[in-house]
């Protein structure tokens, strides 16, 4: 019998930022979860200023200082027919204000399982097969494999194929099935930090620095696009086409393809159960605020735990689970409503919605005010 | 418990007993009281840890702090400031509340002293270093008495915290019958205007008593928001802080 105060499901990154972030407030967690191919993914995450700090405050001080440092980013529509782009829109950065930095996934994991092995506060039990839940007298009891029961207050899922997710909210998410594949070309480029943001007609395409010399760059493409029947070396082809004029030189170094998904769950709270991070909501990558979403879930979280530590309540009670929950709703539709619409309104062929988003975006430039309000939102 | 100066109306006690299990349902009948709640405790726990220079790294700050929880309830306040170390004394005169705070605090393995009955009905040479008299002074017939009661048990240095509702036109029409009668926040009847005191009338009495007003604070309600919130406008509910001079 393991006894701790929250319980963590998934071995993602979500899980663990969520339980070194409690740790620091004094809780004691176990993670149950079972590392998958993801820790060796080529994928690179976008962190906004804010995100950073938090990051820091973790202690990946180290991490965050050594990556990309973003200097500028450039959004512009992309049409094939003339493969002409216009930059209607560029964000740089200045001295108040740091539009944010990039950092590898499999990096991020390393540091992460450092600190977390360091960690006395938190276990990891390596399993994916959960038993059975029982929440009797505000104390859940999960059975995992060999009869090992854990005893917790709140338990937290970080992954979105946790069975707990059927049984305690069923009927609860929205899944959209994007149709949608992703894929991830790691590059040798010098980008001098500036970060694109290309909308194609068949999808968005990101490049991001992610030190200085290489570059990730990802496409999200619709499963019917022709750009997917094509193979490695064409696809090269096609990006080197919409870079020609940025870049003299580029490499291409790997390559990788990933199926999107669009989740986002109704109700993130069940009696003492939360659902963080893609578990409640997979954004669509364009705007990289997948994960910044997420860090803002567990800010939240650790605020109203520790608020409601404070005054006395159990870990766990409705009271706090219902404020956590009505404090990250409203933001998190927002966010990932606006960022599944704005990648279809802009890689519509429509002359009417295509004018639209065009003005959309010019007038977005010309706006100083807009702009400032974007880079902020964006850069947290 | 005495009889001549008993200072329960029966008819308040028999209302709030037949809402006693309701008590600790988050939707149920005391859902506004359970918004509320949050808000006052952090109130009387900082006061309390400011006053007494309490250890806020401790997991129970409130360890060795002696409080008397008056008109307890449920036991909304009693519990989570056990769970903090305090030794809470919990009063009420209504059985059923006893008997449900009792049932509550046992699941939840906190040890509190619970007692059915008045003020009275504790020994009468002990005292406590904090008096909790949050909103209870409306349903009180003798507040006179009830107040010099009250002060009385207050050690020297000690705290005591009152919350009440203001006697104004504005609590007359949001804390009366738009609580009770149209935003349901509050069972109807619950509350009898004209029992309502001012400010000015409680300071009186802790005056008299010979304590001191620390802290006035206005708990509001932003209606949008659904939440409660903390100002200095006070024509409806509020908090005072009294400290025993000693």
């Amino acid at each position: 019998m393991i006894n701790v105060d929250i319980v963590i499901i998934g071995l993602g990154l979500t899980a663990k930022l969520t339980a070194l972030a409690l740790a620091k407030i004094s809780c004691k967690i176990v993670i149950i979860g079972e590392e998958n191919e993801s820790i060796n993914s080529n994928l690179v995450t976008f962190f906004s200023s804010k995100s950073i700090r938090f990051l820091n405050d973790l202690g990946l001080t180290e991490l965050s200082n050594q990556s990309v440092n973003i200097s500028e980013i450039s959004c512009s529509k992309l049409s094939w027919y003339k493969l002409k782009k216009k930059f209607q829109m560029n964000f740089k950065k200045d001295n108040n204000n740091e539009l944010g930095r990039i950092i590898q996934n499999k990096e991020l994991h390393q540091s992460l399982n450092e600190l977390i092995t360091k960690n006395s506060d938190i276990s990891i039990i390596n399993s994916t097969n959960i038993r059975s839940h029982k929440y009797i007298n505000n104390i859940n009891t999960l059975t995992i494999e060999n009869n090992i029961q854990i005893k917790s207050k709140l338990i937290l899922i970080a992954d979105n194929k946790c069975e707990l997710i059927n049984k305690y909210f069923p009927n609860n998410s929205i899944n959209n099935e994007l149709n949608q594949t992703s894929i991830v070309v790691n590059t040798k480029v010098n980008t001098k930090n500036h970060a694109y943001q290309f909308f194609t007609e068949d999808g968005a395409l990101a490049l991001l620095p992610i030190t200085k010399d290489t570059a990730s760059i990802i496409w999200s493409l619709d499963n019917d696009s022709e750009i997917l029947k094509l193979d490695e070396n064409q696809i090269f082809e096609n990006i080197k086409n919409i870079f020609n004029d940025i870049f003299t030189q580029i490499e291409f170094l790997e390559f990788q393809k990933y199926r999107l998904k669009f989740n986002f769950a109704k109700e993130t709270i069940s009696e003492s159960i939360v659902l963080i991070g893609d578990a409640a909501h997979s954004l669509h990558p364009i705007a990289g605020q997948g994960l910044n979403l997420t860090i803002k879930d567990i800010e939240t979280l650790i605020d109203k735990i520790s608020h409601y530590m404070y005054i006395g309540y159990e870990l766990g009670n409705p009271f706090m689970l219902n404020d956590y929950q009505q404090a990250r709703q409203a933001d998190n539709t927002i966010y990932t409503f606006t960022t599944n619409y704005l990648d279809k309104i802009l890689k519509n062929n429509n002359i009417l919605v295509n004018t639209i988003s065009n003005l959309g975006i010019s007038y977005v430039e010309k706006s100083k005010l807009i702009k400032k309000l974007l880079v902020r939102s964006a850069s947290g | 418990m005495t009889e001549i100066k008993n200072t329960i109306n029966t008819e308040e006690i028999n209302k709030f007993s037949r809402i006693a299990d309701e008590w600790w349902k988050a939707d149920g009948k005391f859902k506004s009281l359970h918004k509320f709640n949050p808000i006052r405790l952090k109130f009387i726990i900082d006061q309390t840890i400011t006053n007494f220079n309490c250890d806020q790294n401790n997991k129970q700050p409130l360890k060795g702090i002696k409080i008397l929880d008056i008109g307890c309830g449920g036991g909304l306040l009693s519990e989570p400031l056990a769970r903090l170390g305090a030794s809470v004394t919990a009063i009420d005169a209504s059985e059923n509340n006893i008997k449900a705070a009792t049932v509550h605090a046992n699941k939840a393995n906190i040890k509190i002293n619970y007692i059915n009955g008045d003020i009275d009905s504790l020994e009468s040479s002990e005292k406590f270093d904090v008096v909790l008299n949050m909103e209870v002074i409306e349903h009180v017939d003798n507040t006179e008495y009830f107040m010099q009661s009250c002060c009385r048990r207050v050690k020297n240095d000690g705290l005591i915290f009152i919350a009440t509702i203001n006697r104004t036109m504005f609590s007359l029409v949001f804390a009366k019958y738009m609580a009770e009668y149209v935003l349901g926040f509050l069972p109807k009847g619950t509350h009898d205007w004209s029992k309502f005191l001012s400010p000015e009338e409680i300071y009186s009495f802790l005056i008299r008593n010979k304590l001191t007003v620390k802290e006035t604070l206005g708990v509001n309600f932003n209606p949008i928001q659904n939440k409660w919130f903390i100002s200095r406008f006070t024509p409806a509910n509020y908090m005072v802080l009294g400290k025993k001079i000693s």
